[in-house]
């Protein structure tokens, strides 16, 4: 069975993070939660890829953290996405289309 | 759960003791927690939640540019040394507890020695006056106290010496023994606390038996049999119970001090363990000496005098200073 590599997939992780984050808030294990079932279980993210992607885009402001106290009373690290987040974000996709289209006339299926 | 938090600590061991170390190591322990508490509710065998976490992990490489360490995941130098285990480290505090007390009884027949002469006069005086017999018994017990403390000190220091090779670099200790002498050492604080009270009050008090026996009795044999014998012995108890204290606590530090406290392992490294330097070399060189000069001082004004009730003095105003030349001169590095 094919898997993903991780080199391949690394520009988009980003995209998948932010994209969880659009509608609301979310924590780490929330969204590589979300990352393995929205693709099927097809990518599993690492913890340390999950973190250090948190703290790069936060460095360049496309998230901000926040600490809150869980439902099951511990504290946990929340994200939410800035305004320049969603603009990066949209971007990435405009992006991703061009990628997608020239990679597509070298494959065969 | 405890095998997930072990896997992250040597991880993490070798790492710079830093904030944004210290941040990606809480948050990468909160996703690792929330993925095997899942694991484990979906029905998942504690082993299989461990392995699919610690699998699923990832790699440290990845946080090298986030964390500001590429250079030292890059080069990662083993850690040099070997392990000191938890029942070694055991064996090391309870090694220096005994030797402590050894120590302390030497010193105590030390301190104490000049009693004998003393006694030995004074039994001579009211049974038989005018032969030195007693006198003589009692000098003879002075040395005889003196070779015993001397031969305890030779004989400890025989033991002891198997520890010699304890030093950061020869050993390092894992997360789990750090964490247990670090909490035993402060379960112990309030020992220490009441050692050092009641022997620093017994030196103080050392002068009491001999106002009470001279106030009480006006007989010249009672008051030369045990005034004089009770100050010497109060100031070596006094004494000792200082040794065992402060032997105590220092084996507890010797051994949380084997980790390089500029990494995360290091983290149970004692603050106060930090090495002061003086930016002036004339102050530093006089401060090497500060405390054993203090205490030379001390002794030598006190057995002069023989004024014990107000000699003490010299050690809070000693500290003042200390203090006052720490805040002036010190710097940490």
């Amino acid at each position: 069975m094919t898997e993903i590599s991780s080199d391949v997939i690394r520009g988009y992780n980003d995209t998948m993070i932010l994209y969880l984050l659009l509608d609301q808030p979310s924590y780490g294990y929330e969204i590589s939660k979300q990352i393995r079932e929205l693709s099927d279980g097809k990518y599993v993210i690492k913890e340390t890829t999950l973190y250090s992607a948190f703290t790069r885009m936060e460095k360049n402001g496309y998230i901000t953290s926040f600490s809150q106290v869980a439902e099951n009373g511990k504290r946990r690290t929340y994200y939410r996405i800035t305004e320049a987040g969603i603009q990066f974000y949209h971007d990435k996709c405009d992006e991703w289309q061009l990628t997608q289209e020239v990679v597509e006339k070298f494959i065969t299926h | 759960m405890e095998t997930i938090r072990n896997y992250l600590e040597s991880m993490f061991a070798q790492l710079p003791n830093s904030p944004e170390v210290w941040k990606a190591k809480d948050e990468l322990l909160q996703m690792m927690e929330d993925k095997y508490n899942e694991l484990l509710s979906d029905g998942a065998s504690e082993n299989e939640a461990v392995g699919r976490v610690i699998a699923e992990f990832g790699n440290l490489d990845e946080l090298a540019e986030t964390l500001g360490i590429s250079n030292i995941i890059n080069n990662t130098q083993p850690r040099t040394g070997i392990e000191l285990t938890l029942n070694e480290a055991k064996d090391y505090i309870a090694d220096r507890a005994n030797g402590a007390v050894r120590i302390g009884i030497a010193v105590l027949l030390f301190i104490t020695c000049p009693v004998w002469p003393i006694v030995g006069d004074a039994l001579q005086q009211a049974i038989n006056p005018g032969h030195d017999f007693g006198s003589a018994i009692g000098a003879c017990l002075l040395f005889i106290a003196i070779a015993i403390g001397v031969g305890i000190c030779i004989y400890n220091g025989n033991l002891q010496r198997k520890w010699e090779m304890l030093k950061p670099g020869n050993y390092y200790i894992n997360p789990d023994t750090a964490k247990y002498v670090y909490d035993e050492n402060r379960n112990n604080q309030s020992n220490y606390a009441l050692l050092r009270t009641i022997g620093i009050i017994l030196i103080i008090l050392c002068f009491v038996p001999a106002i009470i026996f001279d106030e009480l009795t006006h007989s010249d044999f009672i008051g030369e049999l045990f005034s004089a014998p009770l100050l010497f012995i109060f100031i070596g108890l006094g004494v000792l119970l200082l040794i065992v204290a402060g032997n105590k606590e220092d084996s507890y530090k010797v051994v949380l001090s084997l980790n390089d406290r500029n990494t995360v392992a290091g983290n149970y490294v004692p603050r106060d363990n930090k090495n002061k330097t003086y930016a002036n070399k004339t102050v530093d060189a006089i401060m090497s000496v500060y405390w054993p000069t203090v205490t030379c001082i001390y002794l030598i004004w006190s057995f002069i005098t023989f004024s014990w009730g107000i000699t003490w003095i010299i050690w809070p105003i000693a500290a003042i200073i200390s203090g006052l030349i720490n805040s002036i001169y010190g710097s940490e590095d």
